[in-house]
């Protein structure tokens, strides 16, 4: 028997969840299939749980990657019975969950807009592709998401780094001690720092209550204080009584009618291994921007022999992460500071600051060897003490045991801070995903193969970075502990994957059109990461989630006229 | 510490340890504790799983550090963090089950430690029997004190050497147990965790710490403590 629905939305993320908010709330009857199992941040969330009852003191293990209490369920690195394979030559990390709401259970809710000039990029500096739409597109839809899910944060009026509305920002919380002593580093050098703008509620929000300083974001939220899909779209979704939902249900293929159009998705139930197939109107992929790949590429046909949407040959091509440095320093003039509640919003996931991109002038004037910006992330304090953080701080005494071991063990700890660029990477020829001709996932699905190598200006991006931060580490009197074993993250160590279908003006040089939707099987859309023309240095969830809204509301205006 | 170090475990887990041990016994260690390889394998220790019931946490591999070597971490724990007037001893809030719990796990950084740890207490044994003809735990406490200072030098000469190595991955384990309890947690001065109307800004007394540490970097304080 097979079901019929309007819209099969594949995925339940940031652009799943958010698709089937937008369709469902308009009449449409959607039928979600997440890979995943069903998963609920209310009842499973262990807000406050200590790490003396975590095995290994919640240390990270290949289970749990980021450790015991962070919320991903399926594995991350490696989830069992789904591998991929990294060419020779290429390392490349894809972070997996297998759960509902997919990877926004766990994010860092940075939450930045992406500027005017980032839809350009090319017409700027000539490099990369620029997108179909402009910032001005997007405005309004960066809006309704914002008052929709709730951003702390404030109007900072800099260069290339939008403001909200002025109603929609709640209030930031003040900077920490820390944050303040880091600030004043950043000054120093002529370099501006704004309050972060968080997926994290400062105020009660739709019926959410506030953050309460407490418990780190990357375990979940079970009060929904913060942004995951399965505690602000996916409920207000079900609601409507349109939404169907259908877990470890793991999509493979898009089908294709006679007519060319799609017809459905096939899928295999992971928890029997049986393979069933759904109808719809239209099929909408947010997979992820790998796995959507992966899907389009595995639908092939005689008519399709490259897989669906890619007579442009570009699906899976693109492939774009962040560029990331980390440096965590070390200032003794923390060390003097009293102890305090110190958690505070992000838990330790994500700071009271940040430090917006603030180069675009020098980059105007050629005074920069690299074409593109970054911003920086930065986060101390008194954080709960895990095994990896405590051993830092160990290896790091001067001390041997004894009480003198303990006083400085007493004295340092909170006195380190961390400074992680993350820049906008440009797409190259050497980045891409496509399938593996011999490895087959436990259910005899062909999986992906990655290739990555990251180019001269990510590459010069990253030693700006690291510059940057051993200068301010340096004036504010601290000492570089730990600059990471590498210049750049591996490939996808950033979990922000986008490009890999992209959105463009011609068939020619995209896969899919300014909304998403592909150019040759017109029911076909795509609503994920994938879509990206580029990858700018703002962190993609927000402009995955404001993108899904505007494409969906096409959708459902293009079903109304009959066009689909 | 002369009498054997109890370990404080629920009685489920300590049948658990008692069937692990019988088995790590057979398998790999050899009665007289000098001789013989001390690296004790568990064939049926498994990890918890990439699901794992996170509000119900449970260790599932069996622990295979036999009793005395669960004596000498002990010993060896409260040497490196002795307790304080304030704050208790770690073999008192669990550090020497951590331990066994770390190396008994199933998890490749874990294996790569188990050797370290339990080949570095070994060698400590070895020693004293063969200077002292007494076992570790037997000696009194200016011997280990001494015992404890030679390693810690070499641990700062060099490096690389298995008596350095061990020496700094034991006292990271013994650190890292330690503060990741509600004690450790007070006595480092973590006070988070517990919720908050809203966050505290900045205080009199923390700005005047850090305006002094500015100004002698020769940085200028802000005239505000909001955001810029």
């Amino acid at each position: 028997m097979q079901d019929q629905y309007e819209v099969v939305v594949v995925g339940s993320g940031a652009g799943g969840g958010m698709c089937s908010y937008i369709l469902t709330r308009a009449g449409v009857k959607v039928l979600m299939l997440e890979a995943g199992r069903d998963y609920d941040p209310i009842s499973e969330t262990p807000m406050f749980n200590l790490p003396k009852d975590a095995p290994l003191r919640g240390a990270p293990t290949p289970d749990k990657q980021l450790g015991f209490y962070d919320a991903t369920v399926g594995g991350g690195w490696k989830v069992p019975n789904e591998p991929y394979t990294v060419a020779a030559g290429s390392e490349f990390q894809w972070w997996r969950a297998r759960m509902l709401g997919g990877r926004t259970n766990h994010w860092g809710r940075v939450s930045l807009r992406f500027g005017p000039y980032d839809f350009e990029p090319h017409a700027r500096d000539g490099l990369g592709v620029d997108w179909p739409i402009s910032y001005n597109e997007l405005e309004p839809w960066y809006d309704k998401t914002e008052r929709l899910i709730g951003i702390t944060g404030t109007s900072h009026g800099l260069e290339n780094t939008p403001d909200s509305q002025p109603d929609v920002y709640l209030p930031p919380p003040p900077p920490s001690p820390v944050d303040y002593y880091v600030s004043r580093g950043f000054a120093s050098m002529g370099i501006p720092v704004a309050a972060s703008r968080l997926a994290i509620l400062t105020r009660p929000l739709n019926g959410r209550p506030p953050c309460i300083y407490a418990t780190p974001c990357v375990r979940g939220c079970a009060i929904g204080a913060n942004f995951q899909s399965t505690t602000v779209l996916i409920p207000a979704a079900r609601q409507t009584g349109k939404l169907t939902i259908r877990t470890n249900a793991m999509a493979y293929q898009v089908d294709i009618g006679k007519d060319g159009r799609a017809t459905g998705v096939s899928y295999v139930d992971r928890t029997t291994g049986k393979h069933h197939t759904v109808r719809a109107s239209a099929v909408v992929l947010a997979a992820s921007a790998c796995e959507s790949a992966r899907i389009l590429l595995n639908s092939k046909s005689s008519r399709f022999p490259q897989g669906l949407a890619n007579e442009s040959g570009l699906v899976g091509r693109n492939l774009m992460d962040s560029v990331v440095h980390t440096t965590l320093g070390q200032f003794s003039a923390l060390e003097g500071l009293p102890p305090r509640q110190d958690d505070g919003l992000g838990g330790g996931s994500a700071g009271h600051i940040y430090v917006p991109w603030w180069g675009y002038g020098k980059q105007a004037q050629k005074q920069l060897d690299f074409p593109r910006g970054y911003h920086i992330e930065l986060i101390g304090g008194r954080k709960m003490p895990s095994p990896t953080s405590l051993r830092t701080i160990t290896n790091n005494c001067s001390q041997f045991y004894g009480q003198p071991l303990r006083a400085e063990l007493r004295r340092k700890y909170g006195s380190y801070y961390r400074f992680s660029g993350n820049g906008e990477m440009i797409p190259n020829d050497d980045c891409y995903c496509e399938i593996d001709p011999d490895v087959k996932d436990s259910w005899g699905i062909p999986t992906l193969r990655f290739h990555w190598k990251w180019a001269d200006p990510e590459t010069r991006q990253a030693v700006h970075m690291r510059k940057t931060f051993h200068e301010v580490i340096e004036r504010l009197g601290g000492k570089v502990v730990d600059d990471g074993s590498r210049l750049l993250a591996v490939g996808g160590a950033t979990n922000h994957e986008v490009g890999t279908a992209r959105m463009g003006r011609t068939s020619r040089d995209s896969v899919v059109n300014s909304f998403g939707r592909s150019w040759s099987i017109r029911n076909l859309f795509v609503m994920d990461g994938g879509i990206f023309a580029s990858s700018p240095d703002k962190n993609p969830t927000l402009t995955i989630l404001a993108l899904s809204w505007r494409n969906s509301a096409h959708l459902v205006e293009e079903a109304r006229k009959g066009n689909l | 510490m002369n009498t054997l170090y109890q370990p404080k475990l629920s009685r489920r887990r300590t049948l658990q340890w008692i069937a692990a041990s019988s088995v790590a016994m057979t398998l790999a260690y050899r009665a007289n504790g000098v001789t013989g390889t001390l690296v004790a394998f568990h064939p049926e220790a498994k990890g918890y799983g990439t699901d794992p019931k996170l509000l119900e946490p449970e260790v599932t591999w069996p622990r295979i550090m036999q009793p005395y070597q669960l004596q000498q971490a002990a010993i060896l724990s409260d040497l490196i963090l002795p307790g304080s007037e304030s704050a208790p001893p770690p073999s008192s809030i669990g550090v020497p089950e951590f331990v066994d719990e770390w190396v008994s796990a199933p998890y490749p950084e874990q294996q790569a430690d188990r050797p370290i740890i339990l080949e570095g207490l070994k060698r400590i044994d070895v020693q004293c029997i063969q200077r002292w003809r007494k076992p570790f735990h037997e000696m009194d406490g200016t011997f280990r004190a001494q015992l404890l200072e030679d390693l810690a030098q070499q641990s700062a000469d060099a490096h690389d050497t298995p008596p350095g190595v061990f020496f700094r991955r034991f006292r990271s384990l013994v650190v890292s147990a330690y503060y990741t309890t509600p004690e450790g947690f007070k006595d480092i001065g973590y006070t988070g965790n517990v919720a908050m109307q809203s966050y505290p800004a900045i205080t009199a007394e923390e700005r005047a710490i850090l305006d002094r540490a500015l100004s002698k970097l020769g940085l200028p304080a802000s005239s505000s403590d909001r955001h810029s």
